[in-house]
């Protein structure tokens, strides 16, 4: 079952227009397609013709809208602007606003920005203070999850999944059960939070026992007990990052707003990610160059203290602490440091690291 | 005589999953000396470096090779000097 905004064929679109003090408000309901458009346009004809300075669309009970929509919203603002007036979008959903986004309206149409939800008031202002260190932004993300299973109705559990060393992992759960879930995912290499993760789109089970996607994870996650999934995708800058990851025990627990309130959890931990500036697969290069310099120091430092102690050459010296990492397995940069903190005395090569004993 | 051709040694590297500014950061931390552009040329065979320089790319590549479970595949100068 994929998760697509009203697939019925009759759209339901209804609307208001009236006048509210000295600006006109138009309060929208339902969506706006090839089907109902024409209604939509008389509406702003109407709105239009009261002559007032402002107009004001409330969205808050839309669905969708398609590209026409969009264009008679444009439109209807070039005319008001034309007389010296405005038009301005309130209330628009997360997931609206995020067309708005898209479509690089919001500017023009001044669509007000989504309210959070009271559970995340406060919480950005604190978060954005924080440094962008790994432990502090696990926290950060532990957070999120609490406050995500405290929110969204239904919810018996609420993981993220992130990529950690390369691969994705849960790098904050609200309980085992999630944890397990989660990993059922990796080992099996399906499911929803993975494909989220990867795809960076909703993907959502509202009914285990009628789902066919993923048929190596789903047996697995009935047997925890679980029957619908929400995985919501982290994104930054417009990529898939990670994954926000509800789980309930109710079939259909997630098929009234839960999906927006988790779009607002997922964009919140996006942020996090995001202004923690902790590159999740690989190390930033600065990272990698500091490394790079510190066992550089290291060597250098063992080196000359073989040079010392055997009497040799730089690049003898260089060739015995090799060799002893070869012979060991152990990395040159650890046996570096374990010489130059004293530790190696006796299993050190000795004298004569020019003839190698392998 | 080089049974190792360094056409061998880009090979080694892309088995190790390495890209070429991976491949020079582990060379650099190794106490490597060549620049990294010089590096990639040697690598890919355009340039010839000495065997002292050229056993730390390979340990560098090598150490890689640990990482994964494997026993220094690549093989270091003195190595093809018994052999050769």
């Amino acid at each position: 079952m994929i998760d697509l905004p009203m697939t019925s064929h009759a759209v339901h679109f209804s609307g208001t227009v009236r006048l509210d003090g000295d600006r006109v408000l138009v309060t929208l309901a339902g969506g706006i397609d090839i089907s109902t458009v024409s209604q939509f346009s008389d509406l702003m004809d109407q709105a239009v013709a009261f002559g007032a300075r402002r107009v004001t669309v409330d969205v808050a009970g839309i669905d969708f809208l398609d590209a026409q929509a969009f264009h008679i919203l444009v439109i209807t603002s070039e005319r008001l602007r034309m007389t010296g007036a405005n038009l301005d979008v309130r209330a628009a959903t997360p997931r609206l606003y995020r067309l708005f986004q898209i479509t690089n309206l919001v500017e023009a149409l001044g669509v007000e920005q989504p309210r959070p939800h009271p559970a995340l008031v406060g919480m950005v202002a604190a978060l954005s203070t924080i440094p962008a260190t790994r432990d502090v932004l696990d926290a950060a993300l532990k957070l999120v999850v609490t406050m995500a299973q405290a929110v969204v109705s239904g919810a018996d559990g609420v993981s993220i999944t992130l990529p950690r060393q390369g691969q994705l992992g849960t790098v904050a759960a609200s309980n085992d059960v999630v944890l397990e879930m989660d990993h059922d995912q990796y080992d099996t290499g399906e499911g929803p939070c993975l494909d989220a993760a990867t795809v960076g789109e909703r993907f959502f089970i509202d009914e285990l026992s009628a789902e066919d996607r993923w048929p190596a994870f789903v047996p697995r996650a009935q047997a925890r007990g679980i029957q619908s999934i929400l995985s919501t995708p982290l994104l930054t800058a417009g990529t898939p990052i990670g994954a926000l990851n509800v789980y309930s025990r109710t079939a259909g627990a997630f098929a009234g707003h839960e999906k927006e309130w988790t779009d607002q959890f997922a964009a919140e931990a996006s942020r996090v990610v995001a202004a923690a500036h902790v590159s999740e697969s690989v190390p930033p290069l600065q990272e990698q160059v500091n490394q790079a310099l510190l066992s550089r120091e290291s060597i250098a430092l063992a080196q000359g203290m073989v040079m010392q102690r055997d009497g040799v050459a730089a690049d003898a010296a260089h060739r015995t602490l090799r060799n002893h990492s070869r012979r060991t397995g152990t990395p040159l940069r650890l046996v570096a440091e374990e010489l130059v903190a004293g530790h190696r005395h006796a299993t050190t090569p000795a004298s004569g690291g020019s003839s190698p004993r392998v | 005589m080089s049974e190792l051709t360094d056409a061998a040694l880009d090979q080694a590297r892309r088995d190790a999953g390495l890209s070429m500014s991976d491949l020079f950061v582990r060379y650099f931390g190794l106490g490597g000396m060549t620049p990294a552009l010089e590096m990639e040329a040697v690598v890919h065979g355009a340039l010839t470096a000495s065997s002292e320089d050229r056993d730390r790319m390979v340990h560098a590549l090598n150490e890689r090779f640990t990482e994964m479970g494997r026993n220094h595949p690549v093989p270091y100068s003195e190595d093809e000097e018994k052999t050769g």
